[in-house]
C-alpha cells in the first residue's frame, strides 16, 4: 500500500511537473553589496541565473532615480550585475525608497513598479528597500 | 452597375479577413525577391585577432573578425556590398559545457567565441547568389563591456564598422598583402553598400552610417537595415533609403523602438528624398533572425527571447500554447530573406520591380516568405517630393488646421485628439505600458503624434479639406496613412474598418471601404499582461484611380466614414498623397514641320521637381547614321523623303530615392507629299550660284542676317553672319545637295543648294 501511494504521489508529481518553458520560473534576484570605491559607488545585485545578454538594458530605479550603466557577470548558473553611481548621487537617494531592477526603461511615468515586479515575465524584479547602511568601503 | 456583384466583391474580403481567412488565394503579381540567384557562392573568413583594433570612442580593443560571402570565381567587377553587423549577445561558451556561456571578452582558456556573426550566413548566402560581395563582422568585445560606456558602444560600433569598410577598401585596391592576397582587388564598388544591423547593431549601422557621412562620406552607404533595433541614442537618419524590421513577439526589445528610426526621420529633414520602410511580422520573436542565438542550432547561447524572458503561455506569442501564431526559426528566416532581398536588390541592386513589396502596393507576401497576408504589415513613407503631405498629425492643431492649412472637421466622435508625441503632449490613453504603445513618447522624450478617433456610431466621420492650390490630385497615384487598432476601446478581437470618401469642387463623392485595399486596421493580438496587445501603426495605401466619377484635379475633402463597425476606435498618422517611386515621369513631346522635311521636337515631358532627366531621341531614320539620335532636349531632324518615320524619345531619371526610372513615348511622324522648299525670292534674297563651288553670294541680306549650311541629314557644316555678301564654302565641303538657311530679323528663308567640285 505504502508502495502505491509513493507510486501514485510520484505520478502525480510527474503529471503536475510544468511544461519545459513553463518551468522557466523567474530569477530571484536582490541586493547583494553596496560599496564605495573613491567617489562611485558599486552597487551589485545577484540573481538565481544569469543576467541576459540581450540587446536592452538593465535598469535600475531607485525611487526616482534611474541608473543604466552597468557591468554583468555570471558564475556557476548565477548572474552579477553592478551598477556604479557617483558619491553625489548616491547622496541624494533618499534612505528607504523602493528599489527595482527592469529589462529595457520604463517609459510610462509614474508606473507601478511593484506591480510590474509581480508579473511573472523576467522584465522587472523587486528588490526590496534601499538600506544606505549596507554601505561599505 | 452590377449591385449584385458589387455587393460580393466589396464583401467578400471583409467576410475573408473577419473569418480569419488570409487572402492568399490572390496571386502575387511582384517577382519574388526571396528566391536564391543563380550564382554559386563561397565563403572565407579574416581573423586579426581578439584585441586588434582600438576604437576611436571605445575604450577596450576589439576583434576584427568576420566573413565574407562572395560570388564564386568572381567573374566582374565592381560588386555590390554588403556589411552585417551582430548584436549583443553572449561571447564565449565552455567548450567542456556549451550550456556554461559568459559575456567577457576576450574568451578565457578551455572558452570559445560564440561567433554571432555567422548567424547570418543564410542572408549572406542568399545575396551572393545574386551578386553581391556580403561582409558580416564580429562584435563581442564590444559587446562584453558596452554596458558601462556612455551611448552603450553605438559609436564603437559605428566605427568599428567603418574600420572593415577601411580593410575592405584596401583589399579592393593597393592592399594584397591582406589574407585574401589580389582575390578582391578591383571586385568591391565602395560606393555601393547597404549595411544590416541586429539589435544593438541596428542603432550601430545607424551610427555608422552617420559616422560615415561625417568623414566626407568616403563610402556610398546606399541603404541600411535595422532588425529588431534598439534606439536608445534616437539619432535620425535622413538622406539614406531605411527599412526597419520589427517582431510582434520580440521578448528582448520588447518596446520596439525600432519604430522610432522610421518615425524621427519623416519629417525632420525637408529635402530627404530617401524612402522609409517598417516591416512587421507577427509571429517573430527578436533571436530567430541569427541562427547562432537560436536554440539547437548553435552549440552554445541560443534563446527563444518570447518563451524565456516573458511568457510561453501567451495565447499569441507563446510557442507553449496550441493558438500561438509564433514563426518556427526557419519561417523567420524565410520571412526576413524576401523582405530584406527585396530592400537591397531595390536600392542597391537597383532591381525596381520589387518595388511594390515595400511600397505597399502589393499586399501579398512573397512565396518565398512562407508568410500570409495576416502575418506581415508594412509602412512606406516616400521621398519629400513625391508627396503632399494631406495631415501629418504632428502637433495637437491638426485636429482642426491640417498640413496643407484647410480644416479638419468630425461629428461626433467620442474622441478627437492629437496625442502621444511625447515632449509634454498627452499620451493617447490605450495603456499605460510603454511595451504597448512603441510610437509613443512620454515626458521629455519624443514619439509619434497620432489622430486618435473613437466613434459609436455608423454616421460618424472625419474630414481633412484641401485648399484649391492643391486641389489638382491628378499626378498621385495613392491616398495613404497608417493607422492601428485602439484595443482599449475596441470590442476584443474585433478589426475595424471604415469608408475613406473623396470629394471634388463639385460636390461629387467617391468611396473605397479600407478593408477591400488593407487588413492594417485588425485587432491585436495576445494578451500577456503589460506586453500585449501591441499598437503599431502600418500603412493603408488605396489607389486614387479607384475613387472614380470625380473630378481627380478639384478634389477638396478626404473623409473617413466610419459607417462599417458600429463602434471602435483608431489611431491615425500621415495621411497623404504621393506618387509612385518614379514620381510624376512621363515621356511626350510635340512635332512640327518647319520647312523642307524638316521636323522640330519639343519635349514635352514631365518630372517631378529636382529629378535629374536623360534624353535619347531616335528619329527612325538609320540612313542618317549617328545624326539619328540625339540627346538635346528640343532637337531638329531633316528627313531625306517624305514619309512616314516612327520617332522616340527615352527618358531616363536618376532620382533621389535610388530609384533609377525609365519611361518612352513614340509616335509616328509623317512628311506628307506637299512638303516644299520655300525659295529665296519669296524674301527678295538670292543666293548665287548654284551648283556652287568654293563660294557663294547672297544678296539682299543685313549684315545681321545669319547663313547657315544644312546636309541631308540635318548636320549644320557652316554658320556665319553675312558681313559680306561673298561668304566662302569650307574647302572639305563634299560634292552634294544641301539648304542655305538665311535667318533674318523677318524669319528665316531656305535654298536648296547643290555643291559641285
Amino acid at each position: 500500500m505504502k508502495n502505491k501511494i509513493i507510486l501514485l504521489s510520484g505520478l502525480l508529481f510527474i503529471l503536475a511537473l510544468p511544461l519545459r518553458s513553463i518551468a522557466q520560473e523567474k530569477a530571484r534576484t536582490s541586493i547583494s553589496s553596496i560599496k564605495q570605491k573613491g567617489s562611485t559607488v558599486a552597487i551589485t545585485l545577484t540573481s538565481s541565473k544569469p543576467f541576459r545578454m540581450g540587446g536592452n538594458i538593465y535598469v535600475l530605479h531607485v525611487g526616482s532615480r534611474n541608473f543604466e550603466h552597468s557591468s554583468q557577470s555570471s558564475s556557476k548558473g548565477k548572474g552579477t550585475i553592478t551598477f556604479p553611481v557617483t558619491m553625489d548621487e548616491y547622496n541624494a537617494l533618499q534612505d528607504g525608497v523602493g528599489m527595482y531592477l527592469t529589462y529595457g526603461r520604463i517609459k510610462e511615468q509614474g508606473a507601478d513598479m511593484e506591480m510590474l515586479s509581480q508579473l511573472k515575465s523576467n522584465k522587472c524584479w523587486s528588490l526590496g528597500k534601499l538600506n544606505k547602511s549596507m554601505l561599505t568601503k | 452597375m452590377n449591385i449584385r456583384k458589387n455587393i460580393l466583391r466589396n464583401l467578400l474580403p471583409a467576410l475573408l479577413w473577419a473569418l480569419g481567412i488570409p487572402m492568399t488565394g490572390i496571386a502575387q503579381t511582384t517577382p519574388d525577391p526571396g528566391l536564391p540567384g543563380t550564382l554559386a557562392v563561397t565563403k572565407a573568413e579574416y581573423n586579426f585577432g581578439d584585441l586588434a583594433y582600438l576604437c576611436p570612442s571605445f575604450p577596450d580593443s576589439v576583434e576584427v573578425r568576420g566573413s565574407v560571402h562572395y560570388p564564386t570565381g568572381l567573374a566582374d567587377s565592381d560588386y555590390p556590398v554588403l556589411l552585417f553587423l551582430h548584436g549583443r549577445h553572449e561571447t564565449c561558451y565552455d567548450t567542456t559545457n556549451p550550456s556554461n556561456t559568459s559575456g567577457v571578452w576576450p574568451c578565457p582558456s578551455g572558452w570559445s567565441s560564440i561567433t554571432s556573426y555567422e548567424g547570418y550566413d543564410y542572408l549572406a548566402n542568399q545575396m551572393a547568389s545574386h551578386g553581391y560581395i556580403v561582409i558580416s563582422i564580429s562584435a563581442n568585445a564590444i559587446n562584453a563591456t558596452d554596458n558601462s560606456v556612455g551611448d552603450y558602444g553605438m559609436q564603437g560600433r559605428g566605427e568599428l564598422m567603418q574600420h572593415h569598410l577601411d580593410l575592405w577598401n584596401g583589399w579592393n585596391t593597393t592592399d594584397t598583402t591582406g589574407p585574401f592576397g589580389s582575390l578582391f582587388v578591383g571586385k568591391l564598388n565602395m560606393q555601393n553598400i547597404g549595411t544590416m544591423g541586429h539589435s544593438r547593431g541596428g542603432e550601430g549601422a545607424v551610427f555608422n552610417a552617420l559616422y560615415n557621412r561625417s568623414l566626407g562620406s568616403p563610402y556610398g552607404i546606399k541603404a541600411v537595415l535595422t532588425l529588431a533595433p534598439v534606439d536608445f541614442e534616437r539619432h535620425v537618419l535622413n538622406g539614406i533609403p531605411l527599412l526597419d524590421v520589427a517582431p510582434y513577439c520580440d521578448g528582448d526589445v520588447s518596446d520596439i523602438q525600432g519604430v522610432h528610426f522610421y518615425d524621427d526621420a519623416r519629417y525632420s529633414d525637408t529635402t530627404d528624398e530617401s524612402p522609409k520602410h517598417t516591416v512587421l511580422f507577427m509571429g517573430a520573436n527578436h533571436n530567430f533572425f541569427n541562427t547562432v542565438w537560436t536554440p539547437g542550432s548553435y552549440i552554445a547561447g541560443g534563446a527563444d527571447d518570447w518563451d524565456d524572458y516573458i511568457d510561453p503561455l501567451d495565447s499569441y506569442c507563446g510557442f507553449d500554447t496550441s493558438s500561438n501564431k509564433r514563426f518556427d526559426s526557419t519561417k523567420q528566416k524565410a520571412a526576413l530573406t524576401a523582405y530584406m532581398s527585396a530592400f537591397y536588390r531595390i536600392y542597391i541592386g537597383h532591381e525596381d520591380q520589387f518595388g511594390p513589396i515595400l511600397n505597399v502596393n502589393d499586399l501579398v507576401p512573397p512565396a518565398s516568405s512562407t508568410l500570409d497576408s495576416s502575418e506581415v504589415f508594412v509602412s512606406y513613407h516616400p521621398g519629400h517630393t513625391d508627396r503632399l503631405d494631406v495631415n501629418r498629425t504632428d502637433s495637437t492643431v491638426r485636429t482642426h488646421t491640417n498640413t496643407l492649412t484647410d480644416t479638419v472637421i468630425e461629428t461626433g466622435l467620442l474622441t478627437s485628439t492629437i496625442c502621444g508625441g511625447g515632449l509634454g503632449m498627452a499620451s493617447c490613453g490605450i495603456t499605460s505600458y510603454g511595451d504597448q504603445k512603441p510610437h509613443e513618447g512620454s515626458g521629455g522624450v519624443l514619439g509619434l503624434a497620432q489622430m486618435h478617433m473613437r466613434w459609436n456610431d455608423t454616421t460618424e466621420w472625419y474630414q481633412n479639406s484641401i485648399p484649391g492650390t492643391y486641389e489638382n490630385l491628378s499626378q498621385y497615384k495613392y491616398l495613404q496613412f497608417r493607422a492601428s487598432v485602439d484595443f482599449r476601446e475596441t470590442t476584443t478581437g474585433q478589426n475595424l474598418d471604415l469608408t475613406v470618401e473623396v470629394i471634388d469642387s463639385a460636390g461629387d463623392t467617391s468611396r473605397q471601404v479600407v478593408s477591400n485595399h488593407s487588413h492594417a486596421l485588425f485587432y491585436q493580438p495576445g494578451t500577456e499582461p503589460q506586453e500585449l496587445p501591441k499598437v503599431i501603426l502600418n500603412t493603408i495605401q488605396i489607389p486614387l484611380s479607384s475613387f472614380t466619377g470625380i473630378n481627380i484635379a478639384k478634389v477638396r475633402n478626404i473623409r473617413f466614414k466610419f459607417n462599417q463597425v458600429d463602434a471602435g476606435a483608431m489611431v491615425m498618422s500621415d495621411l497623404a498623397v504621393i506618387t509612385g517611386p518614379c514620381g510624376t515621369l512621363k515621356a511626350d513631346f510635340t512635332d512640327t514641320l518647319s520647312g523642307w522635311y524638316r521636323v522640330n521636337f519639343t519635349d514635352k515631358s514631365t518630372s517631378s521637381k529636382g529629378d535629374s532627366v536623360a534624353r535619347l531621341w531616335n528619329f527612325g531614320n538609320t540612313a542618317s547614321g549617328t545624326a539619328d539620335t540625339s540627346t538635346a532636349a528640343n532637337p531638329f531632324h531633316v528627313y531625306p523623303s517624305i514619309g512616314t518615320y516612327h520617332v522616340c524619345l527615352y527618358l531616363t531619371t536618376y532620382r533621389k530615392n535610388s530609384y533609377i526610372c525609365t519611361d518612352s513615348f513614340c509616335t509616328s511622324v509623317i512628311l506628307p507629299s506637299h512638303v516644299g522648299v520655300p525659295t529665296v525670292n519669296e524674301q527678295n534674297i538670292t543666293i548665287v550660284p548654284n551648283p556652287a563651288k568654293d563660294h557663294i553670294s547672297i544678296t539682299g541680306a543685313a549684315p545681321t542676317d545669319v547663313l547657315t549650311l544644312v546636309d541631308l541629314y540635318g548636320r549644320t557644316v557652316l554658320t556665319t553672319t553675312i558681313t559680306s555678301p561673298d561668304v566662302l564654302l569650307p574647302q572639305d565641303l563634299a560634292t552634294g545637295i544641301y539648304y542655305a538657311v538665311v535667318t533674318t530679323s523677318h524669319g528665316k528663308v531656305y535654298q536648296k543648294l547643290l555643291i559641285s567640285k
